[in-house]
């Protein structure tokens, strides 16, 4: 059977922003265990993180840094109890 | 196996930090910056002197160093290393070398932030092409005036088949600025990290439907001179940051600002302009050597800052500053106190 490319997954638009193996690279099915674990989340893909490591740095277009700092601590403070409540 | 602390054995042994993690000195107190996991443990002074002047003793070495007077107080804070996987221990410590630090990026520019006004009259679509030009690839936007959906989506669509990898958004609220219509614009432009809505009325999106890329704020983003905080928010700790730190000026360096009138200059919050957009290239502007001068001020030359344990992974500010006259002050927005530790 033939496999399904990443190429295959992704509107024509798009195309361009990935690299070339990437839109190459063959789709494998998920092995039955990983398929459970999945599906106790309902089918929810958590963020990227390193376990062991708790790494976090997975962007895929940031910058390694902030461009600029507008924001002063009050407004941290409410975008934290925001995304808290 | 319980591993026994005093055996002959065990003092053999070296402490060696993980090469991503880096002992940073400050005046009253150090960090272990770990740029691996992005982020940073405070020390004792005491920890840092005894990772860094007796690096290269093994542990036996090291305690009689201090007479044996504090064995069990260094053993235990090699433990507490250990245990937050900062370090290890080995017969080998020449067998893991240290990180080079120095900042490799292949980009003449890295970012820039182009500022808008309900009067601004320059062309951001002659901006983007100029930046694409030159492989930049993060933009921030910044909208201090309303913008509506259509507006919004027209700037954004500015970036398809350009080199700009990232483009951040900040806008004031607008009626039409929907959450759900924000959360499938940013889903169909990949590039689009943030969008982030000031002045918003109470209520718009308190449910937080409009997902993780968007922001909605119900303080003002007045002008630029909202920038410039210096908060640990927005410190970042990893490779890339702080090998720049290390030569560079972690805001500005590599950066072009163009202000709400479309003056080119190192940010749009700097007086000192290099040309208007209108009428100089942005390239002509990035190679100019005193534009460039604002790039090598590095923490390490800044007053109070040199002296700061979070001086590599701190964002600076050079556009306010506590002295203007002197371009080496401490940024005006920062609270922290590095003699004393306190914020
Ligand atoms: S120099 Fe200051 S005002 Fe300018 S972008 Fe950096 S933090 Fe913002
Ligand atoms: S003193 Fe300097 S390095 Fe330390 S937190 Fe403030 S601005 Fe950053």
């Amino acid at each position: 059977m033939k496999k399904e490319k990443f190429l295959d997954t992704i509107p024509p638009r798009q195309r361009k922003l990935y690299s070339l193996n990437l839109l190459m690279a063959q789709l494998k099915e998920l092995k039955q265990q990983h398929a459970a674990e999945e599906s106790e989340q309902d089918g929810a893909l958590s963020p990227c993180r390193s376990v062991p490591y708790n790494t976090k740095l997975f962007f895929t277009y940031g910058l390694y840094k902030p461009i600029s700092t507008t924001l002063n601590e009050s407004i941290w403070k409410s975008i934290e109890e925001n995304r808290n409540s | 196996m319980e591993i026994n602390r005093r055996e002959p054995e065990f003092l053999k042994n070296y402490f060696v930090l993980f090469a991503c993690c880096i002992p940073v000195e400050g005046a009253n107190r150090s960090t272990i910056c770990d740029l691996q996991r992005d982020s940073f443990e405070l020390i004792p002074n005491v920890l840092y002197e005894i990772l860094t002047e007796h690096e290269g003793k093994s542990i036996g070495e090291l305690l009689e160093a201090y007479d044996h007077a504090y064995d069990k107080e260094i053993l235990e804070y090699l433990e507490f290393l250990t245990e937050k996987e900062y370090g290890f221990y080995s017969e080998e410590p020449q067998k893991f070398p240290k990180m080079d630090l120095t900042w490799y990026n292949p980009f003449p520019i890295t970012n820039a932030i182009v500022d808008f006004d309900e009067k601004s009259d320059h062309n951001l679509s002659d901006i983007i092409t100029q930046l694409s030009a030159m492989y930049c690839p993060a933009v921030e936007l910044r909208f201090f005036h309303a913008l509506p959906f259509s507006q919004l989506t027209a700037c954004l669509s500015l970036f398809e088949d350009t080199a700009i990898r990232g483009v951040q958004v900040m806008v004031r609220y607008h009626p039409d600025l929907a959450p759900e219509k924000l959360n499938q614009l940013a889903n169909e432009n990949p590039r689009v990290q943030k969008i982030l809505i000031h002045d918003a009325p109470d209520g718009v999106d308190d449910d937080g439907g409009a997902g993780d890329k968007i922001i909605f704020l119900h303080q003002e983003i007045t002008s630029e001179s909202c920038c410039g905080q210096v908060l640990p928010h927005y410190f970042t700790s990893n490779v890339a940051s702080f090998t720049e730190a290390q030569t560079f000026n972690s805001c500005l360096n590599r950066k072009i600002g163009i202000d709400k009138r479309g003056e080119i200059k190192n940010c749009p919050s700097m007086t000192k302009s290099y040309g208007q957009i209108k009428t100089t290239s942005v390239k002509a502007v990035s190679e100019d050597v005193n534009f460039q001068r604002a790039w090598h001020l590095r923490k390490d030359e800044i007053s109070v800052c040199k002296d700061c344990e979070f001086r590599y992974i701190c964002h600076d500010c050079r556009a306010y500053v506590t002295n203007p006259a002197d371009e080496l002050s401490k940024p005006a927005k920062c609270t922290y106190d590095p003699y004393e530790g306190v914020w």
